[in-house]
């Protein structure tokens, strides 16, 4: 569709504008800075970036961005930023660097562990404020990131609203723009200057991720409820992810799971619009014995603490037959693809207590298993557990199928309760 | 009483020699002017003298440094008439007194243990020992591929055991060769290749075992395993001593040197045992069907199972 006639008088008395001020930027022998710039200049007052300092040495040991929401001082960031003085108050203090180059104390106010969030308030307010934007971006359109990037200065980076990323479990911007380290927790903002989103992490060239703003307004809400006052940070912390994990799994529960082939079995695809699946088979000539696999994840995790994430789904199947190989062969080609998966974040014994084990013979859906269940304790978290899970069918001579299944950050309840959905999913259908 | 022999032997050992008893008697010691010259660093110079008399063979104990016992007494700068088949002993020494005309005791007969009867047969049935260790081990190798038959690796896998085999005989025979002892390179490799076979037989079997009868398949492979390790050890580490070196109590020697070693390695275990590994345990069991002896559980049975485990966690540990 054209612009028409009052479109185009618009657009010529706009060109006349331009011209103008090409005529006195000339003057100056500059170019112009554009909304890049202006944006830049005008919002920059109420961008800082924030600094976790280790008090032992006085020096930072995290460093991040942040910006101010309200008059009175509240700074947004994310929870990744701060995680550490969250955990441990006691080794670290928060600040930012004044305009006189002054550190000035910002305190915790809350978190939004799930969806990386902090709010912070500030000892003395910044001079600006950032205003929150109501309206939808449209697809493509330009958008504007700002914080500080590897401790180099204040940048702004331009690119474009991609919608949200498809089939993440928690909603996220996709910016096709650059972010990089120490850009964490500073704003993206639409062209009138309001925030549409909060830095977060980057996926590769030109992709980036951004926290959007409505969850900074929902957290802003809660961390003003007098309510609240009185619940520690690791209260808080776990009774978010908790929540979290709860409706997340209740929902995968709830679903009708599909079904497909592998090999002579039946098993679930992948689950919701959350959980991929990727095939896994392979044909190798020198062996007795064909392989079909199937594994299948959501690799959306909770950042915690360093080592500590939640939230992990994964789970695979790999169905194998032979003629070839006699019973006690075929058992132990079985016998080595029966393990645990490593699939777990590598951690310490400060956040995670020790995996116990529990290995016996399982009838289900009438196949016979052996099946071994691992579970672990998180220190900080109470009531939140990893479990490993890894099943071989023990009932047919020249078929077997291997099943794993690791959940990352989940109560016992839900973990049970997915166990024997899963148990209950496998099926033989020769 | 007719004439006498005196039978010489060393306490650990095999080698055995005989001396007549002369009508003057016979003077024994570690002393050149002995007419029986025993190089035992227990010995006094002149230990004892043998003096037949009047039909009695009389025992005159000439030095007291170290103990001298005749049939477990001992007996101190006396006379003592000894008959046929008393024994005395001394340091690494024991002397039998024999009669002349009478046979040999079987007690004392020189093919006593069944694998020197075996004569000149110990050769081939330790090689054919070894072999079998080699085709057993190639076998299980073989049972575990789950592609054609690699012959290769399979006849690598035997000749690896054959050659530890080996190595351990030859080890063994060349100490009891420097130490001047007597060194059969065929016992030692018997020896060993057993030692194979029941080791990697016997974890075969015991994963068979465990697999049909243990809930933690795991636990149960690591206790018995262990046993049987400390168990294989101790049999070869003795038998290799008692049949090499010259040391007064073997037996006791290699049961202190293995149960310190596996002691050490079982606190080594239990000191690991509360060790943090950021991922789950491995490990696990699984045989062909036909080995399975426990029932399975139902989902119920099973579910409660889970729940004793989420119960059973340990506390993590706080700072």
């Amino acid at each position: 569709m054209s612009l028409g006639p009052a479109a185009a008088r618009v657009g010529h008395l706009l060109r006349l504008l331009a011209l103008v001020c090409c005529a006195t930027g000339a003057a100056q022998a500059r170019a112009e800075p554009g909304r890049a710039g202006e944006l830049f200049a005008a919002l920059r007052p109420a961008v800082v970036q924030v600094r976790v300092i280790d008090l032992a040495s006085g020096d930072k040991a995290v460093l991040g961005s942040g910006f101010q929401i309200s008059a009175d001082g509240l700074v947004a960031t994310n929870f990744h930023v701060v995680a550490e003085a969250v955990h441990e108050p006691g080794r670290y203090r928060i600040e930012y660097p004044g305009e006189d180059g002054a550190a000035v104390a910002l305190h915790l106010l809350d978190v939004d562990v799930v969806h990386d969030l902090a709010i912070l308030r500030a000892a003395t307010p910044l001079p600006g404020v950032l205003a929150q934007a109501s309206s939808e971006l449209s697809q493509g359109e330009r958008i504007f990131s700002m914080g500080n990037p590897l401790d180099l200065a204040m940048t702004i980076v331009e690119g474009n609203y991609n919608g949200f990323v498809a089939g993440a479990r928690y909603r996220k911007i996709l910016f096709s723009g650059s972010l990089n380290s120490g850009m964490s927790g500073g704003p993206a903002l639409n062209q009138r200057g309001e925030v549409v989103g909060i830095n977060v992490s980057h996926g590769g060239e030109q992709i980036s991720f951004l926290v959007p703003v409505s969850y900074l307004a929902a957290l802003q809400k809660k961390a003003l409820d007098p309510g609240r006052a009185g619940k520690d940070m690791a209260a808080r912390i776990t009774e978010a992810l908790l929540a979290d994990q709860d409706g997340y799994f209740g929902a995968l529960l709830a679903e009708t799971w599909s079904s497909q082939p592998l090999g002579h079995f039946r098993v679930p695809g992948s689950l919701g619009n959350t959980v991929q699946c990727w095939g896994a088979s392979d044909e190798i000539d020198e062996e007795l014995f064909a392989h079909i696999g199937q594994e299948c994840g959501s690799d959306d995790t909770v950042f915690v603490g360093e080592g500590v994430e939640t939230g992990g789904l994964r789970y695979s199947f790999h169905a194998y037959s032979s003629e070839d190989l006699g019973l006690v062969r075929f058992y132990s080609l079985l016998d080595g693809q029966y393990a645990h998966s490593e699939w777990f974040a590598d951690t310490d014994a400060e956040q995670m207590g020790n995996f116990d084990c529990r290995e016996d013979f399982l009838t289900g859906q009438g196949i016979e298993w052996r099946v071994s269940v691992c579970a672990r304790r998180y220190t900080e978290l109470p009531g939140i557990f990893d479990m490993s899970v890894a099943m071989v069918t023990t009932s047919y001579a020249q078929e077997g199928l291997v099943a794993n299944l690791a959940l990352n950050g989940v109560s016992e309840p839900r973990a049970r309760e997915f166990l024997r959905r899963f148990v209950e999913s496998v099926s033989w259908a020769p | 009483m007719g004439a006498l022999m005196l039978r010489l032997s060393a306490r650990h050992g095999r080698g055995v020699e005989f001396h007549r008893i002369a009508p003057e008697g016979l003077s024994v010691g570690r002393g050149l002017g002995n007419a029986l010259i025993v190089s035992d660093p227990y010995l006094g110079a002149e230990q004892f003298r043998l003096q037949p008399d009047d039909g009695t063979l009389w025992l005159e104990v000439l030095d007291c440094t170290n103990p001298l016992r005749v049939n477990g007494m001992v007996r101190a700068q006396e006379r003592v008439a000894l008959r046929a088949g008393d024994r005395i002993e001394i340091g690494r020494s024991v002397f039998t007194v024999l009669d002349a005309a009478a046979p040999l005791p079987p007690a004392l007969s020189l093919a006593a243990s069944p694998w020197e009867r075996l004569g000149l047969w110990r050769a081939p049935i330790a090689l054919m020992l070894l072999l079998l260790a080699g085709v057993v081990v190639g076998g299980i190798d073989f049972l575990k591929s789950t592609g054609a038959p690699q012959w290769d690796e399979l006849a690598l896998a035997g000749l690896t055991i054959c050659s530890m085999a080996l190595g351990w005989a030859a080890f063994w025979s060349a100490l009891a060769g420097l130490l001047g002892l007597h060194a059969d390179f065929w016992v030692h490799l018997a020896l060993a290749a057993i030692t194979g076979l029941l080791w990697f037989g016997g974890m075969e079997a015991l994963t068979y075992v465990a697999y049909a009868l243990a809930a933690d398949a795991e636990g149960f492979l690591a206790a018995a395993g262990w046993l049987m390790g400390a168990a294989l050890m101790y049999l070869l580490l003795s038998s290799a001593l008692s049949l090499s070196t010259p040391l007064r109590h073997p037996v006791l020697a290699a049961l202190a040197a293995t149960a310190g070693a596996y002691a050490l390695m079982g606190l080594q275990d239990v000191a690991e045992r509360d060790d943090f590994v950021a991922q789950p345990q491995p490990y696990t069991v699984l045989r062909a069907p036909f080995a399975r002896l426990r029932p399975a559980l139902d989902y119920p049975a099973f579910e409660a199972e889970v729940g004793e485990l989420f119960a059973g966690l340990p506390e993590a540990e706080e700072d």
